[in-house]
């Protein structure tokens, strides 16, 4: 019960905090991106948050800004965000400090989306190891709602990148039934999202990334 | 003397009768006074309801007051009794016969003085009188018994008055009575409000209610109080009740969880204290679920300790093993709230089971020993998990395509089913035609990756003919059957050449008329921009309108830069798509291959910095600065532009080429065609299909003939003999009037005249086969004349830059010696060999819009000719020979390499005549996926005989002289593919492929004849794909690494469709435990304490885990 109310006033919490801007600015709900260490380039794919908060403002009721946030886990401000998203090619590393903080805030009603921009897998699924010893990560079959919240997935994770040709998964940690952490591995859905001239992929893979985005983002805020 | 003795014994005797007379009328007395004063104690009492100690002293005082009396009367009457003389006083008083004979007698009789003083025999015969009166009186008459009769009725009264008071006050006299009875006991004084609690002391099943009914009688109160308490030492809680006019009432305790204790008040009365006791009824403390699974689904049986709700295939067997919280003595499983199954009771444990046919729910009933029953049993459902149909998609082609030349199409598919694929069948029909199936082989399982090898060259297609297919997979559930699932349904249209033609060359035409209109714009643009940049150099200054109009350019040309990337990619599509219809020979895609590189060069990086330099140069409004940077741009994009204009050159020759090589082939496809008619004809008779393909044949005919005319025009200026050549070709059609003999044929056909129509078709095969070998030899013809022009073309610049190169070493060496002043004539002499150079690059520049055989680096060796020749012509100008000798040696190596280049150059226009033996290799790879594909079957097949029961001995020997032939088989094809490999040496792609191959043969025949398995068959399925995407790769060589950055195609889900139980989190100790401690009664502020606490400990532990790992 309290963990269900912290998770609600979480959620509210955006609603509270300053956005960085002139009181007169709306207060909006946004993605905040993990800036984390280890080298990988935590920056990847620019334009990927920005097109799906538009494309979320304009496809559901969630009041998105369109200028994603960034923010370190040790930031304060953490905890101000709902919804953190991480992507990258290469290594990451978390300080024991950075593991407990984040896995407080995971258990606090928190949400991670995991982003394989490939490259990062060995490293990410490293570091969750250290995160949550005691959890595996459990493949999402089609028929779980994350694929059928708001757009309509029969198959599951789209494909969006072709990378090694592997099978696009959708893995998720869970807290109890809650889902905290999601890690969609190699389909690459930032991809998707960045402007078109970036991948040139074609329009209809570009719209499959974007719904799936906003898939895991209602259901991320909704459960 | 002895009558004195009479006396007194009379006298005794009468002193005992009076005495007890008056003891018993004492004790009248006592009992009439005790009584009348106990019953004025008790009525005290019962008026007072004293405590213990005025009631004792009460009682005492009675007892006091009584023995009193008793001792008062006594004293009072007995005295006279007691001495002889007071006895002989009442005596005479009583019975006066005597006359004062008794008294004197006992006064004087023994008074020895009265002997004295008084006749003895006086004496003696009053004393005899006496006691002869003594004797002769009647005792009666000296006894007074009203006394006594006073006190008997004075008892009687008091027992009157008793009985009396008892009637009157019943209950109360009697507890009066009863407190006086144990004077000393504490009595609590009786209420007046008498209560009474049913069932006072009783037992009730936890959570439910409990109802009490309570009786009022005596005073009756209008309100009550409930009092109750868990604790002994607790305070009651109270709770009131309206009692109003109700003798009796209910009162209910809801929902009691632990026992209590309860009384009831009312007025001053109150019910004494009882219990109630909360019986736990039995619920299940745990629930254990085994699942069997019905066989065919593969699935191993298990066991949910904590079980619920239940999920299973139609025919699982489902056990439960029910822990309850105490003995039972009954339970039964409850399906449905209607079907009961009666469970095995051990202990506290039962046992029931059942089988999932429907879904529903189901729950249990327990009884304990007491016999009382769980409480609103959970109610878990039961869920049938359907066994889904299968799964299937078809990943390639994956698309409506049109047939290759060959008639054989690669199938790959992917298929899922929950429980197993058991089967899966092709199913296609040619246009409207009956559906035909064709079993394809596999090893059942889960999920099935086929790949197919279809040859439809067998099914004697004609253009225009459609095969709609699809792929049916059916799993394997014996329960409800099999179910299928079908892909969707793909067309393979087997296209005219026609088609094919028209469809690719409207798209070079239309990418041609593209590319003429970025050309135009460009020389457009950089006319404008040299403008701006000599206007700037004069005036120095930018107008607003000006530098908007700059900027309007800059756009245009970034646009124009993207326009050419984009035709570059529709080239490539276009390129791709003649290549996998095979519509042009090696020459020509080899060709195509050379200008789509060209294109993807053509926007040079170099080009993008210079107009990205511009576009700052141009916001930063410094006229130096944009003139600069328009310089620097001018120079890239004159680059720019001549990359342009020789692309479109060799386009524009390469269409015509195209187009020639179209026509040959057309020409080739209309005898082919003809003579596919003609033999179906003679084979099955006339039929509606024929006659749609001779009409479809008329069709192209006439086509055929427009295009040679239109080719022979546009022909016309620059090869006027091939032009003749292919008007002549259209005028044969004409004269020969085949289209008219076609449109004849036709008529014979819908008219069934079969054996003129047969003839007619005859002589219209021979007749198109004229044609096609007239093509073909125009064809040659145009190509060696071609190529022997370009050659003459080359060697003649051959022989201009050796003359070049002479001159120049002649002039080196006079340059070496000459004085001073005679060097400006020197100077005149390098400027003529610079205009020679710059004649020969401007010729070379030419030849490379006709042919791509020309070395990409003569172009960059002549510029450094030009370059150092114009250097050494300055120094000559300037009068400093010895400065001109470096750069004239200079231009003499890079003349001399020139030479090489250009017949490296004529080395490679001789070669691109040779025929490509890359593509006959990969030909022949096609045909050795074919025998894969049936030594694949027939390994397959062997070894499912082999797992067959029975007759194992004999099996054996049969199944490895089976494999020994099979490996035979495998080693043909593996020293086939042997011979392949070193034919597509050159080709890094395909021979690298090929080697992979070979290893995994080498494995496959490792395996072959000593036990193979299913490793084995993995095996020559990888070698099956792999043989068929290298012999696609003719299609794909040079543009793998570019595929590789493209979308992701979509994917069949192949992983689990369930999640486990636990969702992957298994228990974890620490992590429990501070959750526990947080959620403990601690102050907030001790929280993050805590937190930081247990978070420090599994931090720890979880590095310590981490140095332990290996």
């Amino acid at each position: 019960m309290i963990r269900r109310l912290s998770r609600y006033l979480l959620l509210l919490l955006p609603l509270l905090c300053p956005a960085g801007h002139a009181e007169q600015k709306e207060l909006l709900f946004t993605i905040a991106r993990l800036q984390y260490k280890g080298g990988g380039d935590w920056y990847s794919d620019p334009s990927s948050l920005p097109n799906l908060l538009r494309f979320v403002r304009e496809h559901t009721r969630i009041d998105a800004g369109t200028e994603e946030a960034r923010v370190q886990i040790m930031d304060e401000e953490l905890f101000s965000y709902p919804y953190i998203y991480m992507t990258g090619h290469g290594n990451i590393t978390f300080a024991p400090e950075e593991l407990t903080r984040l896995r407080h805030y995971l258990e606090s009603g928190g949400f991670l989306h995991a982003d394989d921009n490939y490259g990062m897998d060995a490293a990410f699924r490293r570091e969750l190891r250290r995160l949550f010893p005691k959890k595996e990560l459990v493949e999402l079959p089609p028929h779980h709602g994350i694929f059928h919240c708001h757009f309509e997935f029969a198959n599951g994770l789209p494909k969006i990148h072709q990378h090694e040709g592997k099978r696009p998964q959708a893995l998720g940690l869970f807290e109890g039934e809650r889902l905290i952490l999601l890690y969609t591995y190699e389909a690459d859905l930032g991809d998707g999202w960045e402007d078109e001239h970036v991948h040139r992929n074609p329009p209809e893979k570009r719209l499959n990334a974007l719904q799936m985005g906003t898939n895991i983002l209602v259901w991320a805020l909704t459960h | 003397m002895q009558d004195f003795e009479t006396i007194l014994t009379h006298l005794r005797q009468l002193r005992r009768r009076l005495v007890a007379l008056e003891l018993v009328s004492a004790l009248l007395l006592a009992l009439a006074a005790g009584l009348i004063l106990l019953l004025l104690w008790v009525a005290l009492e019962a008026l007072f309801y004293f405590s213990p100690v005025p009631r004792t002293g009460l009682g005492l005082g009675a007892a006091g007051a009584t023995i009193g009396i008793v001792s008062f009367y006594l004293r009072r009457r007995l005295p006279p009794y007691l001495a002889f003389e007071r006895l002989g006083l009442h005596i005479e008083e009583c019975y006066p016969k005597l006359q004062q004979r008794l008294i004197s007698t006992l006064e004087l009789w023994q008074n020895a003085r009265a002997h004295r003083l008084y006749s003895v025999g006086l004496l003696t015969a009053t004393v005899a009188r006496t006691a002869a009166l003594l004797d002769e009186l009647n005792p009666r008459q000296i006894t007074d018994l009203r006394p006594l009769m006073t006190h008997v009725r004075g008892l009687a009264m008091v027992v009157v008055l008793i009985l009396g008071a008892y009637a009157l006050f019943d209950s109360s006299m009697a507890a009066a009575l009863k407190r006086c009875a144990h004077p000393l006991t504490h009595f609590e004084r009786e209420a007046l409000t008498h209560i009474a609690v049913l069932p006072g002391d009783f037992e009730v099943v936890k959570a439910e209610d409990a109802l009490i009914e309570i009786h009022f009688s005596g005073v009756h109160p209008r309100t009550a109080q409930i009092l109750r308490r868990e604790d002994a030492s607790a305070p009651w809680h109270r709770e009131e009740i309206i009692v109003e006019r109700s003798a009796t009432l209910g009162h209910t305790f809801k929902q009691v969880k632990r026992p209590f204790t309860y009384r009831v008040v009312a007025n001053d009365g109150h019910s004494r204290i009882y219990r109630v006791t909360v019986v736990d009824p039995p619920s299940i403390q745990r629930l254990r679920v085994h699942y069997n699974y019905p066989a065919y689904s593969g699935l191993a049986s298990r066991v949910e300790e904590e079980g619920g709700d239940i999920s299973g295939l139609a025919g699982t067997v489902v056990k439960f093993e029910i822990s309850a919280s105490k003995a039972l003595s009954a339970a039964k499983l409850v399906v449905d709230d209607t079907l009961s199954y009666p469970a095995r009771v051990e202990g506290n444990k039962a046992f029931a089971g059942l089988e999932i046919a429907i879904p529903g729910h189901y729950h249990f009933e327990l009884t304990d020993q007491k016999g009382v029953g769980n409480r609103d049993p959970i109610r878990y459902a039961i869920q049938v998990v359907e066994d889904l149909a299968p799964r299937v998609a078809i990943t390639d082609p994956g698309r409506d395509m049109d047939l290759p030349e060959n008639l054989q199409v690669i199938l790959a598919a992917e298929a899922t089913d929950d429980f197993g694929i058991a089967r899966a069948v092709l199913a296609y029909r040619v246009n409207e035609g009956q559906e035909l199936r064709q079993e394809l082989q596999f090893e059942p399982d889960r999920e099935l990756h086929l790949t197919h090898l279809w040859d439809l060259s067998t099914r004697d297609l004609l253009p225009e003919d459609r095969v709609h297919y699809r792929l049916d997979v059916f799993d394997n559930d014996e329960i409800a059957g099999p179910k299928v699932g079908k892909s969707q349904e793909y067309v393979l249209r087997f296209p005219s050449l026609y088609e094919l033609y028209e469809e690719v060359t409207a798209a070079q035409e239309s990418q041609l008329e593209a590319l003429e209109e970025l050309a135009e714009e460009g020389e457009k643009n950089q006319e404008y921009l040299e403008q701006v940049r000599r206007e700037l150099l004069k005036t120095n200054e930018l107008s607003w309108e000006q530098k908007k109009e700059l900027e309007a350019t800059l756009a245009r040309e970034a646009e124009r830069a993207e326009a050419v990337e984009e035709l570059a990619q529709q080239l490539e599509e276009t390129l791709q798509e003649i290549e996998e219809n095979q519509l042009a020979p090696r020459e020509i895609l080899d060709k195509m291959e050379e200008i789509r590189k060209l294109m993807a060069e053509v926007t040079s990086p170099e080009l993008q910095e210079a107009l990205d330099a511009l576009k700052e140069a141009s916001e930063s409004l410094d006229p130096a600065e944009i003139a600069e940077a328009l310089k620097q741009f001018k120079e890239d994009q004159e680059a720019f532009q001549e990359r342009l204009d020789r692309t479109l050159a060799l386009l524009q020759q390469v269409q015509t080429e195209q187009r020639l090589e179209a026509a040959v082939q057309q020409a080739a496809e209309l005898e082919r065609r003809q003579g596919q008619i003609d033999a179906e004809l003679e084979r099955e008779g006339i039929s509606e299909r024929l006659q749609a393909q001779e009409s479809s044949l008329q069709r192209d005919t006439e086509r055929l003939q427009q295009e040679l005319q239109a080719l022979s025009q546009e022909m016309e200026d620059f090869n006027q003999e091939t032009a003749q050549a292919l008007e002549g070709q259209a005028d044969f059609i004409e004269e020969r009037a085949l289209t008219s003999r076609m449109s004849e044929m036709l008529k014979h056909l819908q008219q069934e005249r079969r054996q003129k129509a047969r003839r007619l078709g005859e002589s219209l095969e021979k007749d198109l086969g004229t044609l096609s070998a007239a093509m073909e030899h125009l064809q040659g013809q145009y190509s060696a004349k071609e190529k022997g022009q370009l050659a003459r073309e080359m060697q003649q610049t051959i022989r201009d830059i050796l003359y070049l190169s002479l001159q120049q070493e002649i002039l080196g060496g006079k340059a070496q010696n000459i004085q001073r002043p005679a060097a400006a004539a020197l100077a005149q002499d390098q400027f003529a060999l610079l205009q020679g150079a710059t004649l020969v690059t401007e010729k070379i520049g030419r030849l490379s819009r006709k042919t791509m055989s020309l070395d990409p680096g003569l172009g960059m060796t002549l510029g450094y000719v030009l370059r150092n020749m114009q250097e050494a012509a300055y120094h000559l100008g300037q009068r400093n020979a010895s400065a001109a000798v470096a750069p004239q040696r200079s231009s003499t190596g890079y003349l001399n390499e020139a030479i090489l280049l250009l017949r490296q150059s004529l080395d490679n226009l001789a070669k691109s005549k040779m025929p490509s033996s890359f593509a006959e290799a990969m030909q022949q790879m096609i045909g050795l996926s074919e025998q894969q594909a049936d030594l694949n079957q027939a390994t397959q097949e062997a070894m499912g005989q082999g797992r067959q029961p029975g007759q194992r001995g004999r099996q054996v020997r049969d199944m490895a002289t089976e494999m020994a032939r099979l490996a035979a088989q495998q080693r043909q094809i593996y020293e086939a593919l042997n011979q392949l490999e070193r034919a597509t040496r050159g080709h890094r792609g395909a021979q690298k492929r090929i080697q992979a191959i070979e290893e995994d043969m080498e494995s496959v025949l490792r395996e072959l004849p000593r036990r193979p398995n299913k490793r084995t068959l993995n095996t020559q399925k990888r070698i099956l794909q792999r043989m068929l995407n290298a012999s696609r790769s003719i299609h794909t060589q040079g543009y793998q690494e570019k595929r590789l950055a493209t979308s992701g195609s979509d994917q069949m889900y192949t992983g689990q469709t369930w999640m486990p139980t636990d969702l992957g989190q298994s228990y974890d100790r620490l992590r429990e435990a501070m959750k526990h401690a947080l959620e403990g009664p601690y102050p907030d502020e001790y929280r993050p304490l805590i937190q930081r606490y247990y978070e420090m400990v599994y931090q720890d532990l979880i590095e310590r885990e981490e140095k332990a790992k290996p």
